[in-house]
């Protein structure tokens, strides 16, 4: 898929842990395992919210479109 | 319709599937039981024949199975119920499926294929090797077994089909995250 998830690059800029994460966005670890390896289908606006703010990024720090 | 907890569930644990998993497995084995019985007092001699015609009776239900005593007959009974039994043992397998908290499974997706393969070719297969090569009858009595027989594997094709496209659905649901 030519959406790439940056997730693992903006957690270790912002020094925080994947389960630190999960546990402040209210998802479970494995499912942001699944989001953080590409093997997600969807994302829902909720949890980019979510991401976004605990991390104190934008949508496109996450997400990616390469060709 | 509003969702009721009171109301019999017809998916998951503690549901409709699990009674008619039950119902159907014991039919199953009612009916294997049944041709076993059958076969071993043809086999040991275990029979009441008169008039060219057998009479076993058969024990706990305390009625008596009867026919005419001859070779076709006998493999004709026996590979209906047999037929019988796997027809029921599928059945109660697809209900199992269903007793699962996911309905679309690959495992409902098997089950039903192997429900639609069996009523499309082993069924009406069945109705020509007993009536027209055992039985050697040349009239079309019975044809509506293998006409429902066709009826319930297109329809269970569909259904398979309807499963797959579910199980894609909610495949795509689980990986969103």
């Amino acid at each position: 898929m030519p959406i790439i998830v940056n997730l693992d690059v903006v957690l270790s800029k912002r020094k925080m842990k994947s389960n630190e994460l999960a546990e402040k966005i209210g998802i479970t670890t494995a499912n942001l395992s699944i989001l953080k390896t590409g093997k997600a289908k969807a994302i829902r606006f909720s949890t980019l919210e979510a991401i976004c703010r605990e991390l104190h990024c934008q949508p496109s720090d996450i997400l990616e479109y390469q060709e | 319709m509003k969702n009721n907890s009171n109301n019999l569930k017809v998916f998951g644990p503690n549901s409709l599937s699990k009674y008619l998993f039950y119902i159907f497995r014991a039919i199953s084995i009612g009916f294997l039981l049944f041709i076993i019985y059958i076969d071993l007092s043809f086999l040991l001699s275990n029979v009441e024949i008169i008039n060219a015609r057998y009479y076993i009776s058969l024990p706990i239900l305390g009625v008596v199975a009867k026919g005419d005593y001859q070779t076709n007959v006998i493999v004709t009974i026996t590979l209906s119920m047999l037929y019988g039994t796997i027809f029921f043992y599928v059945l109660s397998n697809i209900f199992k499926a269903f007793v699962s908290e996911t309905v679309f499974t690959e495992s409902a997706i098997k089950h039903l294929r192997y429900f639609s393969f069996l009523n499309l070719l082993v069924g009406p297969l069945l109705y020509l090797v007993t009536h027209f090569f055992i039985m050697q009858h040349s009239d079309y009595r019975g044809i509506h077994n293998p006409i429902l027989n066709i009826i319930f594997g297109v329809t269970a094709l569909f259904i398979v089909h309807i499963f797959k496209k579910g199980y894609a659905i909610q495949s795509d649901n689980d990986l969103t995250i």
